[in-house]
C-alpha cells in the first residue's frame, strides 16, 4: 500500500514540460543488455575475489548464493523492473561521480541502476549496484537528499555489510555448535515447538541487532563521505524525516464528493449504495498479541533513533535546513510524477493507480490524462474481474491497518457489479 | 504489490537454509485445520486455523489457535494444552458468541487406550472478549438446578454408574439441556427404563434460571406404549416438535405445538403425505444435522429422501406453517415425477450404466420452493473405481412440484467421491451460488485442466460462469473455499511467488 502514498501529499512545482517529455525511454532493449553484461561481470569479479578472502566452507556456500542471485536479478532486469532513461541516469551518475571524486575508497566500479518501483527505497547489492527507486524523485525534496540516499548505500558496499551478513548466516549454518542443537531439537519429544521458536527468534533478533548496527554505521559513513562533496549537509538529516514521514502516513485525502463526480455517468447514474462500507464492528482487534517484537526483527532501527545518533556524532546536523531544488530535480521530478501511474500499472497495482488518478483528478490536475488512465486501469479491473484475479491487484479492507479514506475507497470498488466496471472503463477509455 | 527488494531476496535465500528452515518449521508446528467459522446467527464471521505444536508431556499436546476476520485480517490468536488423543479441533460458535472447540480424535489413542479405559477428550472454549481458551464442560441440570457437567467419564466407569443406578431406582434419569438464543434454557428430561422411557418433560427457562414453564407427557408408558417429542425449532412464539406415538407398536406422528410463555399445546397436528419411514428419517437427520432444515420467521422446511418400505424413491419435503401451525408433506418420486426430464430414471433414482442420482446440497428459497442439486454417482465395483459425471439440478415450485431440471454436463471424475464444492445464500436468502469443479481438455491446447464452476439462481434464473483453477503450462493450482456473502475464498499456489497468495474474489452475479 505505502508504494503509493507519496504522490498524493507532493506538491509538485507548476512548471510547464510538455507531456512528450516525461515519457521514459522503454527502447530500453541494448541498454538492458549491456547491463545485464556488465552486472554479470561484476559479479563474476566478486566471486573470484571473495575465493581468496574467505574460508573455502564458506566460499562455497557464498558462490552458490552469490550465482543463485545473479541469475534471479538479471531475470528481474529482462522482465523491465528498471529504467533505462539517460535523463535521470546521468542526474544519478554525476552524483556517484561526485562522491567517487571526493572520496577515494570508494570503489570505481560501482554503479547505480534507476528501479520502476514507486516506493522510497534505495538499496546496495554485493556487487557495488547501487538501485534507486523512481520513488526517490517524487518523495525527496532535491537533489542534496537524493544525494543522501546515495552516500548512505556507498557505505554499505564500502564496509561489505551485504557480503558481511551472508558470511555471518553461512558461518551460523556451518556451526557445528548449533548444527548438534538442531539435531538434539529434532529428536526432543516434548516442547520441541517452543524451544525451536525461542531459538528461531532469538536468531532473527540477533539477525536483527546486526542489520540495525550495520545501518547506524553507513549513516555515519555516508555523511563522513557527503562531508567532502558539495552537497547540502543539513539535507541529509531532512533525508531521513521524509523517511519517517513516508513511514508513517497512511492513504488518505481523497473525499466523498470526487466518487460522484467521477462516476455519475450519462449512461450509469451514480448510485449511493457504492460507498456503503462493510461493517467490521463485531471484531476487537486489540486482542491480537505478535509472537515477535517487530522492531527487533526490523532490519532498520528507528528513523527517530537513527537522526539522534548522527547529531550526537556530528552536532553540526543540529540545525538542518533543506536546500531548494534545482532546476535539473524539478524537471526529474515531474518526470516520476507523470510515470508513477504507468508504474503502478507495470507493477499492476491497479487499485492504487486509481486512487492516485481520483487524487489528481479532484487536485484538478491534468484531469483529461488521468481520466484517460483511469480508463486504463479499469479496463485492466475489469479484465482481472472477469477472471476471478481483482485482489491480485487491489487490497482487501484492513480496517486495523487502513485509513477511513483507503477502505471507503477499497469498498467502492468492491461494491462495483461487472456491468458497472464495463460501463466506467468504457465511457473514460473513449 | 511487486516488491524487488533484490538484497531481501538474497537474505530470504540464506534464510532457506536447512539449518534455519528446519527450525522455523519446528517452531510453527503442523497446520492441523483451517475451517470457515459463522456466528451464533449463522452469519459468515471468518476463518479458524489452528497448528498442532507437539507434545508438551505425555499427555498434552501444545495448540495454537488464530481466528482471522472475513477478509482474512487476524482478530486473535492464543495457544492452549488440549489432551494427546486429539489430532485436532473444529470450531464453532456457541449462541452466547463463544467459540467452542470440539476435539477431532486420533483414532490410534482409541486401541492404545483400549475401549473399556478410553476417556473422550473435553471440548474447549475460547473466550472471544479475551481469546482465553479453558474447558468446555457444557451445562446439566441436576436436582433441579443447573450444574457444569461433569467432566467425561471412560465407558466402563460410566457404564458401572449406570448399573448402580438402574439397581438402586430400577431407571436412571437423563436430561439434556440446550442453550438457547438471549440465554433462554431448555430441559428435556426422562426417565430411561431400559426397553422403553417414561415420565418425559421439557421444561422452559429464562436468562435467570428461572423456570417458565413445564410440560409432561408420556406418563403412562410401556414396552408397548409410549411416546416422545422430537425438537424442530424454538421461537418468540412457540415450541415446534414432532411427536411420536407409539399404540401397541403402531408409530403415527403429529405436530406439537407449544406456547412459549405458558407451555400449553397451542396444536397437535397429525402429519400427512409422507410415509412413517420418511418421516422416521426426517427425525433421524433432524437429530443429527440442520443441514436438511431451513427455518424462516413464518415456516419451517425440512427436506428429506422419499422412503418407501426399505428403498428411497425419490425426494420428500415437510413443511410446517409457524401461522396456523398446518403442517403438509409433499412428495416426488424419482420415476413418476422426473420421468419426463430424464428419461431413463428408474423408480429408485438409477439414471444410466449403474450411475444414480446422489443429493448433493439443498437450497431451500424462501417462498418454500426448493432445488435439490444431484450427482451422477457410481459406487465401486470389485475391479473398478467409484465415478461421477454430471451434475443433475432439480428446481421445484412452492407446492414442491418439479418445474425444471437442468444437467449440467460434466466429465467423468474417476476415484473421488464428488466434484461438487459448497454453496452460499445470497441477497438474504432469496438467492443461492454453488460451485462445482470439472477436469476438463481443453480444446485447442489438449491439456487438460480443472475449471471452477460458479452457478447462480437468482430470481429463479439461473447464470453459469467458469474459471481456470488450475494449469500444467503456467504452473498453478488454485483451491476454492467458503468465503463472506458474494466471495469466494481462492487458495492459489503458483511458480511465480507474487501470485503465491489466498485471495477474496467477487462472484458476478
Amino acid at each position: 500500500m505505502k508504494n503509493f502514498l507519496p504522490y498524493l501529499l507532493l506538491v509538485i512545482n507548476t512548471i510547464a514540460f510538455s507531456q512528450e517529455k516525461m515519457v521514459l525511454d522503454t527502447t530500453d532493449y541494448p541498454k538492458r543488455q549491456a547491463f545485464i553484461k556488465e552486472f554479470e561481470n561484476s559479479n563474476l569479479q566478486l566471486i573470484q575475489s571473495l575465493e581468496k578472502s574467505q574460508e573455502r566452507k564458506v566460499f562455497k556456500m557464498l558462490k552458490k548464493n552469490m550465482e543463485e542471485f545473479k541469475t534471479d536479478f538479471s531475470k528481474e532486469i529482462k522482465e523491465q523492473n528498471f529504467h533505462f532513461d539517460e535523463r535521470l541516469e546521468t542526474f544519478l551518475n554525476t552524483i556517484l561521480t561526485e562522491f567517487k571524486d571526493k572520496n577515494p575508497e570508494i570503489p570505481k566500479n560501482t554503479k547505480v541502476l534507476l528501479s520502476k518501483n514507486t516506493n522510497l527505497n534505495a538499496y546496495c547489492l554485493p556487487d557495488g549496484t547501487f538501485v534507486i527507486n523512481l520513488g526517490l524523485f517524487y518523495w525527496l525534496e532535491n537533489e542534496d537528499q537524493i544525494a543522501g540516499v546515495l552516500a548512505h548505500e556507498i557505505s554499505h558496499k564500502v564496509l561489505e555489510h551485504s557480503i558481511k551478513t551472508q558470511v555471518h548466516f553461512i558461518n551460523d549454518e556451518l556451526n557445528q555448535q548449533n548444527k548438534n542443537l538442531v539435531t538434539e531439537l529434532k529428536k526432543q519429544k516434548y516442547n520441541k515447538t517452543q524451544k525451536a521458536f525461542q531459538l528461531f527468534k532469538n536468531k532473527l533478533y540477533a539477525t536483527g541487532e546486526m542489520r540495525q548496527k550495520h545501518e547506524f554505521e553507513a549513516d555515519s559513513l555516508g555523511y563522513l563521505f557527503l562531508k567532502k562533496t558539495k552537497y547540502n549537509k543539513q539535507d541529509y538529516i531532512e533525508t531521513l524525516r521524509q523517511i519517517e514521514k513516508y513511514d508513517t502516513i497512511t492513504p488518505k485525502g481523497l473525499s466523498e464528493p470526487i466518487y460522484k463526480k467521477i462516476f455519475d455517468l450519462p449512461n450509469q447514474a451514480f448510485k449511493q449504495e457504492w460507498l456503503k462500507m462493510e461493517d467490521f464492528s463485531s471484531y476487537d482487534y486489540s486482542l491480537l498479541k505478535e509472537k515477535m517484537n517487530k522492531d527487533s526483527i526490523s532490519s532498520h532501527p528507528e528513523i527517530d533513533a537513527r537522526i539522534k545518533k548522527l547529531e550526537l556524532l556530528y552536532p553540526e546536523l543540529k540545525t538542518s535546513k533543506s536546500n531548494e531544488p534545482n532546476e535539473e530535480f524539478k524537471k526529474l521530478e515531474q518526470i516520476a510524477y507523470y510515470n508513477i501511474i504507468p508504474n503502478l500499472m507495470f507493477s499492476e497495482d491497479y487499485g492504487a493507480a486509481i486512487y492516485i488518478c481520483l487524487n489528481r483528478i479532484e487536485k484538478e490536475k491534468e484531469i483529461d490524462l488521468h481520466k484517460k488512465l483511469l480508463g486504463d486501469c479499469f479496463q485492466k479491473v475489469l479484465k482481472a474481474r472477469k477472471e476471478y484475479k481483482l485482489n491480485r491487484y487491489l487490497d482487501r479492507i484492513d480496517p486495523k491497518n487502513q485509513s477511513q479514506s483507503y477502505m471507503q475507497f477499497l469498498s467502492f470498488m468492491w461494491n462495483l457489479s461487472l456491468d458497472e466496471i464495463k460501463n466506467i472503463a468504457d465511457f473514460y477509455s473513449k | 504489490m511487486k516488491k524487488i527488494f533484490a538484497l531481501l531476496l538474497l537474505l530470504l535465500n540464506l534464510y532457506s537454509q536447512a539449518q534455519i528452515q528446519d527450525l522455523a518449521e519446528m517452531a510453527s508446528g503442523d497446520l492441523v485445520n483451517f475451517q470457515a467459522l459463522y456466528d451464533q446467527n449463522d452469519k459468515f464471521y471468518g476463518y479458524f486455523t489452528i497448528y498442532n505444536q507437539g507434545e508438551v508431556n505425555n499427555n498434552f499436546r501444545k495448540f495454537e489457535y488464530i481466528i482471522l476476520d472475513k477478509n482474512l485480517n487476524k482478530v486473535s490468536s492464543n495457544t492452549f494444552e488440549g489432551e494427546k488423543k486429539n489430532l485436532t479441533y473444529t470450531a464453532f460458535f456457541d449462541i452466547n458468541g463463544d467459540v467452542i472447540l470440539a476435539p477431532y480424535l486420533d483414532s490410534s489413542q482409541l486401541s492404545i487406550w483400549g475401549i473399556g479405559k478410553f476417556v473422550f477428550p473435553e471440548y474447549k472454549k475460547i473466550d472471544i472478549k479475551t481469546s482465553k481458551v479453558e474447558t468446555y464442560y457444557g451445562k446439566c441440570y441436576e436436582n433441579n438446578a443447573f450444574v457444569n457437567c461433569e467432566p467425561n467419564k471412560s465407558w466402563r466407569e460410566s457404564k458401572k454408574d449406570i448399573k448402580a443406578e438402574r439397581k438402586a431406582k430400577g431407571y436412571i434419569d437423563e436430561s439434556y439441556v440446550s442453550v438457547l438464543k438471549k440465554g433462554k434454557l431448555l430441559v428435556r428430561q426422562y426417565k430411561d427404563y431400559d426397553k422403553y422411557i417414561k415420565d418425559n418433560v421439557i421444561m422452559y427457562f429464562d436468562e435467570n434460571e428461572k423456570m417458565i414453564w413445564k410440560y409432561d407427557y408420556n406418563n403412562l408408558a410401556d414396552k408397548k406404549n409410549s411416546e416422545s417429542i422430537s425438537k424442530i425449532d424454538i421461537d418468540d412464539k412457540a415450541f415446534y416438535g414432532i411427536k411420536t406415538i407409539k399404540q401397541n407398536k403402531e408409530l403415527t406422528y403429529k405436530l406439537i405445538v407449544l406456547d412459549i410463555n405458558t407451555g400449553k399445546v397451542l396444536a397437535e397436528n397429525p402429519i400427512t403425505g409422507l410415509t412413517n419411514e420418511t418421516i422416521q428419517n426426517i427425525l433421524y437427520t433432524n437429530n443429527s444435522s440442520d443441514a436438511y432444515k431451513k427455518i424462516y420467521d413464518d415456516k419451517i422446511i425440512i427436506f428429506s429422501q422419499n422412503i418407501t418400505g426399505s428403498m428411497v424413491t425419490g425426494y420428500a419435503r415437510m413443511i410446517v406453517n409457524k401461522t396456523d401451525f398446518s403442517v403438509d408433506g409433499n412428495v416426488i418420486f424419482y420415476k413418476e415425477d422426473l420421468k419426463s426430464f430424464i428419461p431413463k430414471i428408474d423408480k429408485y433414482g438409477g439414471v444410466e450404466s449403474g450411475y444414480y442420482l446422489v443429493s448433493k446440497d439443498i437450497f431451500y428459497l424462501k417462498d418454500g420452493s426448493l432445488a435439490i442439486l444431484t450427482e451422477k454417482f457410481k459406487p465401486a465395483g470389485q475391479y473398478s473405481r467409484m465415478k461421477t459425471t454430471d451434475m443433475v439440478y432439480i428446481v421445484t415450485d412452492k407446492d414442491f412440484k418439479v418445474k425444471e431440471v437442468k444437467t449440467l454436463e460434466k466429465e467423468k471424475s474417476k476415484g473421488q467421491y464428488t466434484d461438487y464444492l459448497f454453496s452460499q445464500y445470497l441477497n438474504n436468502d432469496q438467492d443461492v451460488v454453488f460451485f462445482y469443479k470439472d477436469f476438463q481438455k481443453d480444446d485447442e491446447s489438449k491439456d487438460k485442466n480443472w475449471i471452477l464452476f460458479i452457478n447462480t439462481l437468482q430470481n429463479g434464473v439461473f447464470k453459469q460462469e467458469q474459471t481456470i483453477i488450475s494449469s500444467k503450462n503456467d504452473k498453478f493450482m488454485i483451491y476454492p473455499y467458503v468465503a463472506k456473502e458474494g466471495y469466494i475464498l481462492l487458495r492459489e499456489y503458483n511458480e511465480k511467488d507474487k501470485y503465491n497468495q489466498i485471495r477474496l474474489e467477487k462472484l458476478n452475479y
